[in-house]
């Protein structure tokens, strides 16, 4: 039984999972403290790292075609297990949403809006995405291809404005840091951007495409954010070299100094549209996957009762989750990978694994 | 703390109304459960309580109690 | 309720709607007017008399009145582009702050061209107050870092032309003197880099206050060594050459060579640089430099009874080892400091990861002893618009 009825094309969904991956792309400070110069070696080991994985929740997505997350567990491991894991699913996705919309919150609290209070800056971003939910995955992910390819754009710009700063000695020494701390900043990695596409397992009933071909569509969308990412870094890590590390938005700072002539220079602003279009792209696609997840679970016929509710619960849970960013950093590099490896990695896994061994695709009902 | 209550109330009126007059008490009693919820961590972090976070709670969970931390 | 979009009703609401919305987008919490921000300029950090505080001057540009006559300097006047005003306090931003009462606008940090240190409190240390120039989030990195030959509050002060604004103006002498090196100017965010760096020093350009025909003006001459944060010792202009050189980022320097038989005037440039730090198999570290540029004869003096195949090379033989005599100037005086400003010690780091690790410790032995060998070859290609000069017309 299916809440939303929309369909999004597989070039949509393409774009849709690069440009939530990308979202995370701007906030690079979680891991960059870790490994430093090094930072890019992790950012692709993460992402090799997560390649099989993704080809989990492809092989998820196939053999359960019309159904979407919270329905696959409760096929998969039975009624009350089923509803426990989507019950720690639903906390997950909400916890996300106020983490990134805690994000958004504090970037343009800290660096634009200073005197703003916070809650007013959230509560007019949820709004727009509320009004967005309301109407369904289409107008969710209507405007995702844009913001991926705007997002393309001003990164090679920025990349161009910054080449006059660029020092490639700043990535030597290479390879020299302990290797618990490469193991470390994948784990982030490969956890915190990368890891959180599961959440698209949520919408695979609405995407217009036979389950066969959405692997390709899936695959390159990950591929386009993870090379975002990898550039992104590049190019912060070669601009600002051993300061990288001091920095709680890197990227922030290396398009500040950018001065290509006198008059191309500040080029700051172009980063803090460009991350609150997509952390509006990525927040909406949260809440909405968590508005929808609430609905299933509770077998409604929609979800549009939910949508104020929840978002006024988000806003005050991103207040509660951390009392300033230093705890949200602190907490990004040791407790969160530790505890989205369970939901992104562990339990898919055993979602496979006993589907596979009650041979669920094929008949409904073998016990 | 006005503000806040004034907003929950715009929230109530506009999810309630039509659930009410659809007779769909199940999906009422569910989304007034977390509507519930909303209003009394509001007005608890509106009044100054310290609410403590379930992220860092888990955390220090997982770092004291299991160890598993870096 | 609402059944159907299109009753009138509903779409007046929201029109109504989207229009308040737009009433939201103006961010009108946070509105800088320009009349209530003063734009600082500059930023002048001194010692005071307490030695926990600093003297805090910040150079305030004015904005011209619009469709305003261009106003006179009048003897004393106050008619310029500029006003300063001066704090005392523990920190920078209380001084901004203690700044604050006595002016009717909130400072401006966004717009500050340059940062400069007065000698006594770079020779105290800089450390303790670079913190907020990182961490406030209207400061920016690119800001000119400086030290001042006297007091930073004489260098803000100074009315300058054609500039008038004199924080202003440093900025455009800086960016005019990367047309020679871009070594010769240094941003916070390269200070803060070789600061944060275990083994190497940062320098930083010193600029006077000098007194011309009829008007004062600021010459940038001199490059201020620190160790660590603290500024230890100063570099000639000849040593400056010498530091450019071994930095390699030239773009066009003039050579003056004065030999018994004459004097030459060139320019060079096409300039590479590489430098290579070097392990031996016995331990022994060393820089390798290798310098190729091209050159072209300006001006001769002299070189009396010689002709120009003559002269070239021995004005080459001149220019290459004038440039081997200023980088080992250059490199004594650091050695002699115990300042590795040349970025060696980073170097070996990068190239020589283990061996890094026995070296590190020990660097502040092993700089002093430190060796660079040079390999300069600078070729003349182009004799300027004439060959032979006035005196050798009729020796062919």
């Amino acid at each position: 039984m299916q809440i939303d009825k929309g369909k999004i094309t597989a070039v949509q969904f393409m774009f849709s999972v690069a440009c939530y991956m990308q979202a995370s792309s701007l906030l690079t400070a979680f891991f960059v403290g870790i490994t430093k110069q090094d930072s890019w070696i992790v950012v692709i080991l993460a992402f090799l790292v997560c390649l099989p994985f993704l080809f989990i929740f492809i092989s998820i997505m196939r053999n359960f075609p019309d159904k979407n997350l919270i329905q696959i567990n409760t096929l998969v491991f039975g009624p009350v297990v089923g509803n426990i894991i989507s019950a720690m699913y639903i906390w997950y996705f909400l916890t996300l949403t106020s983490l990134n919309l805690r994000d958004l919150s504090d970037f343009v609290h800290q660096t634009i809006m200073p005197k703003t209070p916070s809650i007013v800056i959230m509560f007019l971003f949820l709004l727009v995405c509320a009004w967005a939910v309301r109407f369904g995955i289409g107008v969710v992910t209507r405007y995702n291809t844009l913001f991926s390819i705007i997002q393309i754009v001003i990164l090679a710009l920025a990349v161009v404005f910054t080449a006059n700063l660029i020092d490639f000695q700043n990535f030597l020494p290479m390879f020299d840091q302990p290797a618990m701390e490469y193991v470390h900043g994948t784990h982030v990695v490969s956890t915190i951007p990368f890891g959180e596409v599961v959440v698209f397992l949520m919408i695979t009933p609405n995407i217009k495409l036979p389950p066969k071909k959405i692997s390709k569509f899936f695959l390159w969308g990950f591929v386009i954010g993870g090379i975002v990412l990898v550039v992104v870094i590049l190019r912060d890590t070669a601009v600002l070299g051993n300061v990288l590390g001091l920095f709680s938005l890197p990227s922030f700072e290396t398009q500040r100094m950018a001065s290509l002539m006198e008059a191309l220079s500040r080029l700051e602003i172009m980063f803090a549209s460009v991350l609150i279009i997509l952390l509006f792209a990525k927040v909406t696609f949260l809440y909405y996957v968590t508005v929808l997840s609430l609905a299933q679970i509770f077998k409604f016929e929609t979800f549009k009762p939910f949508i104020l509710s929840i978002g006024a619960l988000a806003i005050v849970y991103a207040f509660i989750l951390y009392s300033s960013s230093m705890q949200h950093v602190e907490s990004g590099t040791n407790a969160t990978p530790i505890l989205w490896t369970l939901f992104e990695f562990v339990l898919p896994m055993l979602t496979l694994l006993i589907a596979k061994m009650r041979k669920l695709p094929q008949t409904e009902e073998v016990v | 703390m006005p503000y806040v209550i004034f907003a929950f109330l715009v929230i109530a009126l506009i999810d309630f109304l039509p659930l009410i007059k659809q007779k769909k008490y199940k999906e009422l009693f569910c989304v007034g459960a977390f509507f519930i919820t909303g209003v009394v961590l509001s007005i608890l972090y509106v009044s100054g309580v310290v609410i403590p976070s379930p992220m860092v709670l888990l955390g220090d969970f997982l770092k004291k109690v299991l160890h598993l931390s870096y | 309720m609402k059944k159907n979009f299109t009753t009138s009703v509903n779409r007046i609401i929201s029109v109504i709607l989207c229009l308040s919305i737009t009433l939201l987008t103006t961010g009108c919490w946070d509105s800088k007017e320009i009349d209530t921000i003063s734009i600082v300029t500059g930023i002048g950090i001194d010692t005071s008399q307490n030695p926990d505080e600093i003297n805090l001057t910040a150079q305030i540009g004015k904005t011209q009145p619009s469709g305003g006559a261009l106003q006179q300097d009048s003897a004393g006047g106050d008619n310029d582009s500029f006003l300063v005003m001066e704090a005392t306090s523990k920190g920078i931003l209380s001084a901004f702050e203690s700044m604050n009462t006595k002016n009717s606008r909130t400072p401006f940090l966004q717009h500050n061209q340059v940062i400069i240190f007065g000698k006594e409190q770079a020779e105290k240390g800089v450390q303790s107050y670079i913190d907020v120039f990182l961490r406030y989030y209207q400061m920016r990195m690119e800001v000119w870092f400086l030290v001042a030959d006297s007091k930073a509050k004489d260098i803000l002060t100074v009315k300058t032309q054609p500039e008038k604004n004199s924080a202003i103006s440093l900025s455009e002498i800086l960016r005019d003197e990367t047309n020679i090196s871009e070594s010769l100017r240094i941003n916070l965010k390269d200070f803060v880099s070789r600061l944060i760096e275990p083994t190497s020093s940062a320098i930083a350009p010193i600029v006077s206050v000098q007194k011309g025909i009829d008007t004062t003006f600021l010459a940038v001459d001199g490059m201020a060594i620190f160790k660590k944060d603290k500024m230890v010792g100063q570099l000639t202009s000849k040593q400056i050459d010498g530091y450019i050189w071994t930095m390699g980022r030239i773009k066009e320097i003039p050579l003056e060579i004065s030999l018994d038989p004459g004097y030459g005037n060139m320019q060079a440039f096409n300039i590479k640089c590489s430098m290579k730090p070097i392990i031996q198999k016995d331990g022994v570290i060393s820089v390798s430099l290798q310098i190729r540029g091209q050159m072209v004869l300006d001006e001769i003096k002299g070189f009396d009874s010689m002709n120009l195949n003559e002269i070239v090379p021995l004005l080459q033989r001149a220019a290459n080892e004038k440039v081997h005599q200023d980088i080992m100037n250059c490199l004594s005086e650091a050695q002699r400091l115990n300042s590795d400003i040349f970025g060696f010690g980073t170097a070996f780091h990068r190239n020589y990861p283990k061996e890094w690790k026995s070296l590190k410790n020990k660097w502040d032995q092993l700089f002093p002893k430190l060796k660079i060998n040079t390999d300069i070859k600078l070729e003349i290609i182009n004799p300027g618009k004439i060959g032979a000069s006035l005196n050798m017309e009729d020796k062919k």
